[in-house]
């Protein structure tokens, strides 16, 4: 997982304007480093019946859209390829942790790109011809490799901006004592890049805004972030985070101190305290995932807390 | 080095809320964590448990669950949320009443399973009350009665636990042998924290030690028949002790007006009181302080009395009524009234016990030291490990998995019935397409000319229509898209 981090980042780097289409579930890994990224399964009909009916509970963006795979009409508005369907007109950036599932063809064909969780040697996707990128993310100890698939005149640019952002990183977070990185235009269309925790990969830290959260409140976000109005719970869908201890901050408008929030992760209350700050507060609590799959984080009102609360992003810091 | 112990998730509403069940479920818990490592999903994810229970969201709940789980169904709305954990992770189910039609009705669920309820339970009254309530939507009390809602909790149940031997019968009457083979019975229990004395306890109210008391407690409802009580108080002229009897607990004047009885009795009114709800601390100093707990109920449909528990812990002597589950308790331990002519025989009790309060004493006394053998937490806790464990490898009825529904064809001539089509689909859940299938579209358009409620007069109950299109190829016929049973 830390190694999805990894690559999402240097790939948001190198990538700016592609949308991001998540379909690495059970992890979602790449979803909380790409702001605006959807979230996708890639064979719903496999889902145990408690987590289907979990994730049918989420809606994501200003269209309040469903999970890929969950709702028959929205899924066949993204596949017809609707313009801003995922929210940029560029080609979009398909992440699989396998082979890529049927629906997706027309996208495929239409020229997405493709990231894939690369164990073996997979057959080439549908649609135009790919250059690829081979990525080694994680750590020395644990070595994680994933295949860029991607127009052939892109591999050269794209690995070139992704080599810059790695460097880039590794000088932000410990510098060559912390991270091999490495990588090579082997051909036109092949490259390689790795970059690699020489120890325990950090904590990156994660920052989504309100229109970014998958969230489960009955409307979309407005201008104040997600109101809960006379709600008083709410549940956040995150993709996997590391499983060391990290700060997770909401922030919100219209929070009562005297009956402050108390903060879930999956499920279970945290140790939640509220700071004030010039913009509204913050519920922040100390959170150790336990497990290596996507999170949910709750929000719960007390008794007597006064309508109207919002939450305008989310934070998870080391 | 601790051995890790198995992980056991409980279903079930907690305190704060305000419901007899939870408090048990709070109780239940702190037993059961001698044996498990305990999880509670709990609507309330703010919600109290004893410590070293952790509370969880029930949509996460299926995440950390292993195969033990267990349930905590009563009739009531608060309970929804334990019923869609049912469907989706069968486990063992306590069953707190002999009905759940309340709940099914107050808690959205669809009209399919309430009618499919309704079918499970009484197969042959089901026809025309159901159609009653699909097609006219009328309700009456009576379908509580005659239709319990049961059938689903038992099928998808790995064990089922009641607190009596009348409520097992009484699901074996209605269900039958083989979907009750599963139900246990494990005694209501003692509350864990140690009650007040009755000095200590009239203390803290402020109620004389002389004084004759009467108790009565929980949410007041026309089957505890307090009509009874203030008869029988009004009767029995008690003399030589002032008399109070308070009502500790709270009143919806929509199930029984109970403030407005009293007033209408002013000797009783005299003396009467109502405090509203009560938490469990308030609630045990009441009982605690009372001569006598008065806990009457007729009609009993086999439920057990969490305030009964309480008295019995207590020492404190209670007055029954002698049918369903109260009838099964030792003759010894407490007052049986006969179902006949209940008033004189409560108030000659009354009258009886006020002037001799050492027979009061040594009636509590006998239910405390029998509850203590028989109603113990940790004897309960471990009837429910033995009951849990026992049925791990229990199948549950469950839904068949989505797949592409089958076609059943029927000829819809005019002679088809409502029984033949009930005959075809019977035993089967979830999605169905049914063909009515007629010689040609004119012979179809014919037979609908005929008989515009055709599909009305045709389909069973706990048969809902999703879709219906004309069909040409490749056999003409009307065809319908069904939903049969249970909700998934």
């Amino acid at each position: 997982m830390s190694g999805a981090v990894v690559v999402a980042r240097l790939l948001r780097a190198a990538l700016p304007a592609a949308p991001l289409l998540d379909l690495g579930w059970p992890g979602w890994g790449f979803a909380p480093h790409w702001p605006g990224a959807r979230l996708g399964l890639p064979d719903p009909d496999a889902l145990p019946p408690g987590e289907a009916a979990l994730l049918g509970r989420f809606r994501q963006g200003t269209g309040a859209r469903p999970i890929l795979g969950l709702d028959p009409v929205a899924d066949a508005e993204l596949l017809a390829g609707a313009a801003g369907a995922l929210g940029s007109a560029e080609a979009p950036l398909l992440v699989l942790d396998g082979a890529p599932p049927a629906g997706l063809a027309p996208l495929l064909e239409g020229g997405a790109m493709l990231l894939r969780r690369s164990r073996t040697e997979a057959a080439a996707p549908p649609g135009v011809p790919r250059g690829r990128i081979m990525l080694l993310g994680g750590s020395l100890a644990q070595v994680e490799r994933w295949d860029l698939l991607l127009p052939p005149d892109l591999v050269a640019p794209v690995f070139g901006r992704m080599q810059a952002a790695a460097q880039e990183l590794a000088g932000a977070q410990g510098g060559s004592a912390a991270w091999q990185v490495g990588g090579r235009v082997a051909r036109p269309d092949l490259a390689s890049l790795g970059m690699l925790a020489t120890g325990e990969a950090p904590v990156l830290p994660v920052a989504l805004s309100a229109v970014e959260l998958a969230h489960d409140l009955p409307g979309p976000p407005g201008a104040d972030g997600l109101a809960l109005g006379r709600t008083t719970r709410l549940r956040l869908l995150l993709g996997a985070l590391p499983m060391r201890g990290a700060r997770l901050r909401l922030r919100l408008r219209g929070a009562d101190p005297a009956r402050a929030p108390t903060l879930f992760l999956d499920g279970e209350a945290q140790a939640t305290h509220l700071v004030a700050e010039a913009a509204g507060q913050v519920a922040e609590a100390v959170i150790r995932p336990r497990r290596d799959a996507a999170q949910v984080v709750g929000l719960a009102l007390p008794p007597g807390a006064p309508p109207g609360l919002a939450v305008t992003g989310l934070e998870v810091l080391p | 080095m601790t051995p890790s112990r198995n992980a056991l998730t409980v279903w079930t509403p907690l305190p704060p809320e305000r419901n007899g069940i939870a408090d048990y479920a709070c109780f239940l818990l702190g037993g059961l964590a001698a044996h498990y490592e305990c999880i509670a999903a709990c609507d309330d994810w703010l919600a109290e448990a004893p410590a070293g229970v952790r509370v969880l969201d029930p949509a996460l709940a299926h995440r950390q669950a292993g195969p033990r789980v267990l349930h905590q169904i009563g009739n009531n709305p608060g309970h929804a949320f334990v019923v869609q954990g049912l469907r989706r992770m069968p486990g063992v189910t306590t069953l707190h009443d002999a009905g759940l039609l309340y709940l099914y009705e107050t808690s959205g669920q669809g009209l399919g399973s309430i009618l499919a309820g309704m079918a499970g339970a009484a197969p042959g009254l089901a026809a025309t009350y159901a159609r009653h309530l699909r097609e006219h939507g009328i309700q009456t009390r009576a379908n509580h009665l005659l239709f319990d809602l049961v059938g689903e909790t038992l099928a998808r149940s790995r064990a089922v636990i009641v607190h009596s031997a009348f409520a097992r019968n009484r699901l074996r009457l209605a269900h039958g042998p083989a979907a009750t083979a599963h139900v246990e019975v494990i005694p209501h229990m003692l509350p864990p924290a140690a009650m007040p004395g009755r000095a200590e306890a009239r203390a803290r109210l402020g109620i004389a030690g002389d004084e004759f008391l009467v108790v009565t407690s929980g949410f007041a409802t026309e089957a505890k028949r307090f009509d009874w009580l203030i008869e029988a108080l009004d009767l029995a002229d008690i003399r030589g002790r002032p008399v109070r009897w308070i009502h500790a607990g709270a009143e919806r004047r929509e199930e029984y007006a109970l403030s407005a009885a009293i007033a209408a009795r002013p000797s009783v009114a005299a003396v009467a009181r109502v405090t509203g709800y009560l938490d469990a601390a308030a609630l045990d100093a009441h009982i605690a302080a009372a001569d006598v707990l008065v806990n009457l109920r007729f009609p009993s449909s086999g439920e057990s009395s969490g305030s009964l528990a309480r008295a019995f812990a207590a020492g404190t002597c209670c007055i029954v009524s002698d049918t369903a589950a109260y009838a099964e308790l030792p003759r010894d331990v407490v007052l049986q009234l006969p179902l006949g002519d209940t008033v004189p025989h409560l108030a000659q009790a009354l009258r009886l016990l006020a002037a001799a309060p050492e027979r009061a004493a040594a009636i509590g006394e006998r239910a405390r030291r029998w509850a203590r053998a028989e109603m113990a937490l940790d004897a309960v806790a471990a009837r429910y490990r033995d009951v849990i464990e026992a049925s791990l490898d229990r199948p549950v009825g469950m839904p068949a998995p989505q797949e592409t529904p089958a076609l059943i064809e029927l000829d819809a001539g005019p002679g088809l019935s409502r029984r033949q089509v009930a005959a075809r689909l019977a035993g089967r859940q979830g999605r169905c397409r049914l063909l009515l299938a007629a010689p040609d579209l004119v012979g179809l358009a014919d037979l609908t000319l005929a008989q515009p409620g055709l599909l009305t007069e045709l389909l069973p109950v706990g048969a809902r229509l999703l879709a219906s299109q004309v069909q040409a190829a490749p056999r003409p016929g009307l065809l319908l898209d069904l939903a049969l049973g249970w909700d998934a």
